[in-house]
């Protein structure tokens, strides 16, 4: 029992130093500063450089100003029909990518030791 | 041993689906998004707790003798929790719903905003990675758990198992 609270607390180290390194990152540094303004680089955000309006290319996360830009305060829009198009893209996506490691990780014969059919019937 | 596999097997496939539907708010609308992916959070770390072992024995020989595949394999995991570390932090930076409930008022930022999305992107890739290098195990732990019991129990019986087996018949009772 001991046991697992040391390794509970040593993860939980861990994520506390993450989410220092992060929100310094965030609130202090210049990075944080021209992220928040839309011009970080990632093709992901170079088309909305609104405030409000953030997309995740990747993901088919896309936040609309209804859902967390002002005007609308916990009001919120989702369609299952979206969500769940959302979903097998994001499976696509992992399945790819696994495939691709799969593929390229797939252990080859070498050719010396490749089996050649051969006749018992020869003298 | 068994038991173990199936457990570990149980909870990365419900780490799975959860990533996945966390991953498109769209799926659930916002205020479920948020708790659902506190939940999935909490199976994320007893996932790390279940897998502790191979943790300690990989991090101890990292420099030392050790497989290139497992070093790689390491290295992946570990930037796997970072980067969900950020997901987590930067999601409840922009929590509406979740930290409402806890009664804190955070400022919001944009780039606490750009930063879960960029995370959440780099954390689809990293999952895909992760689920690859750990297919092996996948396939075999979902062969021997979940395909073959389905498999046996929508088998039909053979006639092998209805053979029949020759007795004796006293006429004189």
């Amino acid at each position: 029992m001991l046991k697992v609270i040391f390794r509970i607390f040593l993860i939980l180290i861990v994520i506390a130093l993450v989410s220092a390194a992060l929100y310094a990152l965030v609130q202090n540094t210049s990075l944080g500063a021209s992220f928040g303004r839309g011009d970080f680089g990632s093709r992901a955000f170079t088309g909305q450089t609104s405030s409000v309006a953030i997309s995740g290319t990747l993901t088919g996360t896309s936040f609309s100003p209804g859902r967390f830009g002002e005007g609308s305060e916990g009001r919120f829009s989702f369609s299952l029909l979206r969500g769940l198009s959302g979903v097998l893209g994001n499976t696509i996506a992992i399945g790819a990518i696994t495939l691709m490691v799969v593929l390229v990780r797939k252990p080859r014969a070498p050719r010396l030791l490749r089996v050649r059919p051969v006749s018992l019937d020869q003298p | 041993m068994s038991v173990k596999t199936k457990t570990n097997l149980i909870v990365d496939i419900v780490i799975l689906v959860a990533f996945l539907v966390a991953n498109n708010p769209s799926l659930t609308g916002l205020p479920v998004h948020e708790w659902f992916a506190l939940a999935a959070g909490v199976v994320l770390f007893a996932h790390i707790l279940f897998h502790w072992d191979w943790v300690v024995n990989v991090s101890k020989t990292f420099f030392n003798k050790l497989i290139h595949e497992s070093r790689f394999n390491y290295l992946v995991d570990a930037l796997l929790i970072v980067d969900f570390v950020m997901v987590f932090i930067s999601g409840l930076m922009i929590s509406r719903s979740v930290m409402l409930t806890l009664g804190i008022h955070l400022p919001a930022s944009p780039a606490w905003r750009e930063f879960h999305s960029l995370s959440a992107n780099l954390a689809l890739v990293l999952t895909g990675l992760h689920f690859a290098m750990h297919w092996k195990w996948f396939v075999n732990a979902m062969q021997r758990y979940i395909l073959t019991p389905i498999h046996t129990l929508t088998k039909r019986p053979t006639t092998g198992s209805l053979a029949i087996q020759p007795v004796k018949i006293d006429k004189s009772k």
